[in-house]
C-alpha cells in the first residue's frame, strides 16, 4: 500500500497565550509539536503496514523549524519525510494549503490511501484534508473512527456520526481524516530518533514544485481573517437555584442578565 | 528491557544537555575541525547527547553570573558577534539583612563580580545547543539515561535510556517503547548536581573512597519583569542574614537585567538541623525585607523553581576520570563553593574534557591511563587553586555563622588551610535534629499574593507537568517509616524541604494519617533524596519529557 500522510507542526496547547494588544496568538518562543491528530494519522499509517506492507510517505507544509514535526514521523517509522516550504507558501488558508499539499501529491505519483488528522488545533477548521481530496478529485470520509478491512482495491471505515457511526468501503485512491479514537500513538525510541535525524528531508519549494503561484500564499487565499479574539472573561458566576416556588422569579433574573450581558 | 542495543552509533555520547557537555561537545567539535589530519579521520565522528527533558534549558536554573574570560575561551568572537543579550555587571552589593532592615555594604574583594555578565543559564544553554546542532552534535531530548552499561572489568561502555510508556503500576500501554542500549567509545556525564547516574558509577566503581559526604544547598528563584525606581540595569546584590538566622548557611541574591527583569533566589544549605525549616517559607519571607521587595514591585512573577547546588568542595570531588568515562561540570562536584559559581567550572572542565578525548580518538584509547590527562589538565589550572583555596569554606560553617566566618578568616590568611585541614563532616541527612532536640515556634507564613505566593500558585509557574499515569519515580524504601517513625521523631519534614509540594500527609477516610505523593509536582530538584533524615528517598528520573519547563531561568 502506497500511503501518504500529511501532519502540520502546531504550537503546544500546554503553551497558550494570547498577546492582549492583537489578541492573536503568540507563536515567538513557544514551544512546538505535531498536531496531536496527526499522530493519530502516522500511526494509522504504520499499522496498516505492518498488516498490509507498503510505503509511508509524511508530507508537511510549513516553515524550516517543521522539520522537527518530520522528524518526529520519521522516528515512529515512516518512510520518508517531506518539507514544503517558501516564502511564497507563507499565509496560506486551507485552500491554498490544500492545493499546495495536493500538488506534492501529484509529485509523489502513485498513491492509495491519503491519510490526515481530524483538525489541526490551532486552526480547527478541519478543512485541509476535505480540500486536499477535492483538489485531487479523490473520495474522501472524514471522522473515521476505526478501519474495518483493507483489500487490493478498497478499504472499509467506520465513520462517527452524532449518533453512532456508518460504514464506508471506498476505493482507492482515496482520503481519510482520523479521529483520536482510531489508536493510541506509539513513543519514539532512540534508536528511530537516531535514524530520523541522519535521514535526508526532501524541500519542495515553487522550484522544484509545479504549482501556479497564484494559487498559494496571501494571493491564494480567498479567506480573510477579520477578528480574532479571545471572548470576554466574565467575572464572577452567580448560582442561582430554581425551585417550584421562585420559578418565575428566577426566570426573571436570568431574562434581566441576558438582556444586561448582550 | 527488550535486547535491543543501539551498538556503536556514538563515539562520543553525553548524558545530561547542560552547559558543561554542550561546551564538551562544541571544543571537540572546534578541535577535530582545525586539525587537518583529524578533521579527515573523523569527518563522520558521532557525537550524541541525551536529555531528559523536552526542550533545552528546560531543567537548567541558575542566578547566573558569567565569567566573561571562559566564554571567550569557548567561542573567541564572543565580544564582536554578541551573540546573546548579556548585561555586564556595573553595581555589585552587599547586603546583611534582618526581618525590617538592611546593612549595605561594598563586597569584600574576593567576592567582586566585576568582569562578569548577567545572563539566564537557560537561555545560554539554548544558544550552545544551537551552535552544537550547527556543528552536526545530535541532542536527543525526552531520553533520560538510566542505567550505565559497564563490562565485567569495570569499562564503561554506554548507558541504557528508560522506558517509554508504562502505567502507575508499571504494565506495558499499548504505545510502550522500550528503553535501548546505546553504547560509544567514551561516555561523559554531564548531569548537574546529584546526578542520578554518576551516583550510581559511584557506587559500582566506589569513585568516592576516602572523600568527605558531597554536602548541598538547594537554591529556590523567581523571575520577575518590573517597572520600578529600584531597578538598575546591571545591579547585583546578595544579602546574609534573615531568615537564615546565625545558624543556617546560605544568602540571597538579587540581579538586575535585560532592561527589565529581576533574577531573585535563596540559596539555602542543606546541613542546617531545624525539622521544622521550610525551604519555600524562608524564600518567600526572605522576598519581604524592604531592601528586597523593593525590587519586585510592581512586578509580574514569570518563573519559579528550584534546583539542588554541589557545594562539598574540593574533598568532596570523586575520581573523576576512568576506563571509558569522564564526570564533567556539577556532576563532578566543580563548583566554586565560596562564590557559589559552577559554570566557569562547567565550561572548563568541559573543555578540558574535549582536549582528553581528542587525544584519545587520535590515539584510539579510552582507557583510564590515557584519560588521567584530564585530571592533570584539571590540576593545572585555575579550577584547582580555586578549588583548594575554598575546600574548607563550607564545612567552616558547620557550627553556625560565627564560628563560619571565623573559620573563614583564618582559611583567608592561610591559602585555604584554615583551623583544620581536612574538615570531616556528615552527610546533609544525618544533620536534620529530631523534634525533641529543636522545636521552634514558627508563625504559619501568609502569603500576600502581590510579592509572595503559596507553593501551588508558584508552581504554576514552574511550568512542571509529568505524564499522570506512569511509575512514581520517588521510591521510597520503607515506606512504615513515614508515618510510624518520620511523623513523631521530625514532623514530616518531607512537607517543609521539598519546594515543591510533592509529599503530603493526609488523613484517609479511617481518620489514619499516611503520606500522599504527588509526583507530578516534581521540580527534579533532588533535595528530598539529599535531606530526608533517614535516607530513604530515592529520586529516580521519570518518563522522558517530565519535569519543569524553565523559560528563562
Amino acid at each position: 500500500m502506497e500511503i501518504i500522510v500529511f501532519i502540520k507542526q502546531v504550537p503546544d496547547t500546554a503553551d497558550i497565550k494570547i498577546d492582549p494588544n492583537t489578541n492573536t496568538l503568540v507563536r515567538e518562543g513557544v514551544r512546538a509539536v505535531v498536531n496531536v491528530f496527526d499522530l493519530n494519522a502516522i500511526e494509522t499509517a504504520l499499522k496498516l503496514r505492518e498488516d498490509h506492507g507498503g510505503y509511508i510517505t509524511v508530507i508537511t507544509m510549513g516553515p524550516p523549524q517543521a522539520k522537527k514535526a518530520l522528524q518526529h514521523a520519521l522516528a515512529m517509522g515512516v518512510d520518508e519525510a517531506v518539507l514544503l516550504s517558501s516564502r511564497s507558501f507563507a499565509g496560506s488558508d486551507t485552500w491554498a494549503t490544500s492545493y499546495a499539499l495536493s500538488q506534492s501529491v501529484r509529485r509523489v505519483g502513485h498513491y492509495d490511501l491519503l491519510i490526515c488528522g481530524k483538525q489541526a488545533i490551532d486552526g480547527d477548521t478541519a478543512q485541509v484534508g476535505p480540500g486536499i481530496a477535492a483538489h485531487l478529485n479523490i473520495p474522501q470520509v472524514t471522522y473515521v473512527r476505526k478501519i474495518d478491512s483493507v483489500d487490493d482495491k478498497s478499504i472499509t471505515v467506520e465513520r462517527q456520526t452524532e449518533v453512532g457511526s456508518d460504514i464506508i468501503r471506498v476505493e482507492f485512491p482515496c482520503l481519510i481524516t482520523v479521529l483520536k479514537e482510531m489508536n493510541i500513538p506509539r513513543f519514539t525510541g532512540l534508536k528511530g530518533k537516531i535514524k530520523a535525524k541522519r535521514s535526508r528531508i526532501k524541500t519542495l519549494n515553487e522550484e522544484n514544485l509545479e504549482c501556479d503561484l497564484s494559487m498559494v500564499g496571501l494571493d491564494g487565499s480567498p479567506t480573510e481573517v477579520n477578528k480574532i479574539f479571545a471572548p470576554p472573561q466574565h467575572k464572577a458566576c452567580k448560582p442561582v437555584v430554581a425551585t417550584d416556588e421562585n420559578m418565575s422569579k428566577v426566570v426573571g433574573e436570568v431574562g434581566e442578565f441576558l438582556v444586561a450581558s448582550r | 528491557m527488550k535486547d535491543a542495543v543501539i551498538a556503536n552509533q556514538f563515539d562520543v555520547l553525553f548524558v545530561g544537555a547542560g552547559p558543561a557537555s554542550l561546551s564538551c561537545a562544541i571544543y571537540l567539535k572546534k578541535l577535530i575541525n582545525e586539525n587537518p589530519e583529524a578533521k579527515s579521520r573523523f569527518k563522520d565522528i558521532k557525537i550524541g547527547i541525551l536529555e531528559k527533558s523536552s526542550e533545552i534549558g528546560d531543567h537548567t536554573l541558575s542566578g547566573a553570573l558569567f565569567d566573561n574570560d571562559i566564554l571567550r575561551q569557548l567561542i573567541p568572537d564572543f565580544d564582536t558577534k554578541k551573540p546573546l543579550p548579556m548585561t555586564s555587571v556595573k553595581k555589585d552589593r552587599l547586603a546583611i539583612l534582618t526581618k525590617k532592615y538592611g546593612l549595605k555594604l561594598p563586597p569584600p574583594p574576593m567576592m567582586s563580580n566585576k568582569g562578569c555578565s548577567i545572563l539566564s543559564v537557560g537561555e545560554f544553554t539554548r544558544f550552545l545547543a544551537l551552535l552544537a546542532e550547527d556543528a552536526g552534535i545530535e541532542i536527543y531530548t525526552e531520553e533520560p539515561a538510566n542505567e550505565i552499561l559497564i563490562s565485567a572489568d569495570n569499562k564503561v561502555e554506554g548507558v541504557v535510556t528508560k522506558d517509554k510508556g508504562l502505567t502507575k503500576e508499571g504494565t506495558e500501554k499499548v504505545s510502550y517503547a522500550a528503553g535501548e542500549m546505546v553504547t560509544a567509545r567514551i561516555t561523559l556525564f554531564g548531569e548537574g548536581s546529584r546526578g542520578y547516574l554518576t551516583q550510581k558509577l559511584a557506587d559500582m566503581l566506589s569513585l568516592d573512597r576516602d572523600k568527605i559526604p558531597q554536602g548541598h544547598a538547594v537554591g529556590l528563584k523567581e523571575v520577575w519583569r518590573v517597572k520600578n525606581k529600584a531597578f538598575e540595569n546591571g545591579l547585583v546584590l546578595h544579602t546574609m542574614g534573615y531568615p537564615l538566622g546565625v545558624s543556617n548557611f546560605g544568602g540571597g541574591f538579587v540581579y538586575n537585567y535585560d532592561d527589565d527583569l529581576v533574577s531573585i533566589g535563596l540559596v539555602i544549605s542543606l546541613d542546617y538541623k531545624d525539622p521544622k525549616l521550610s525551604t519555600y517559607d524562608l524564600f518567600q519571607r526572605w522576598k519581604q525585607n524592604p531592601d528586597v521587595a523593593k525590587f519586585i514591585q510592581n512586578g509580574e512573577r514569570i518563573c519559579y523553581g528550584a534546583k539542588c547546588i554541589s557545594e562539598g568542595g574540593f574533598y568532596a570531588i570523586p575520581k573523576y576520570y576512568g576506563d571509558g568515562f569522564l564526570l564533567i561540570g556539577e556532576s563532578a562536584g566543580f563548583l566554586n563553593s565560596f562564590k557559589l559559581k559552577g559554570i566557569p567550572m562547567a565550561i572548563q572542565s568541559g573543555i578540558f574534557a574535549a582536549e582528553t578525548v581528542f587525544d584519545a580518538l587520535l590515539k584510539d584509547d579510552f582507557t583510564e591511563h590515557n584519560l588521567s590527562m584530564y585530571k592533570r589538565k584539571i590540576d593545572k589550572s585555575w579550577m584547582y587553586k580555586e578549588l583548594w583555596k575554598a575546600r574548607n569554606f563550607h564545612q567552616g560553617f558547620h557550627k553556625g555563622l560565627i564560628p563560619g566566618f571565623m573559620h573563614t578568616g583564618f582559611q583567608f590568611i592561610t591559602g585555604g588551610r584554615g583551623l583544620k585541614d581536612r574538615f570531616e563532616t556528615k552527610p546533609d541527612f544525618e544533620c536534620m535534629k529530631t523534634l525533641s532536640e529543636m522545636n521552634k515556634k514558627e508563625k504559619e507564613f501568609v502569603p500576600d499574593e502581590k510579592l509572595t505566593f503559596d507553593k501551588m500558585t508558584n508552581l504554576y509557574a514552574s511550568g512542571t507537568q509529568h505524564e499522570e499515569d506512569q511509575p512514581c519515580h520517588l521510591k521510597i524504601e520503607d515506606p512504615s517509616i513515614c508515618i510510624e517513625k518520620c511523623l513523631k521523631e521530625y514532623g514530616a519534614p518531607c512537607e517543609r524541604f521539598c519546594p515543591a509540594k510533592v509529599y503530603e500527609i493526609v488523613t484517609d477516610d479511617n481518620d489514619e494519617k499516611k503520606l500522599q505523593i504527588n509526583p507530578t509536582n516534581c521540580l527534579h530538584c533532588k533535595t528530598c533524596e539529599i535531606k530526608d533524615p533517614y535516607g530513604i528517598i530515592k529520586w529516580v528520573p521519570p518518563e522522558g519529557g517530565g519535569g519543569p519547563r524553565y523559560g528563562k531561568m
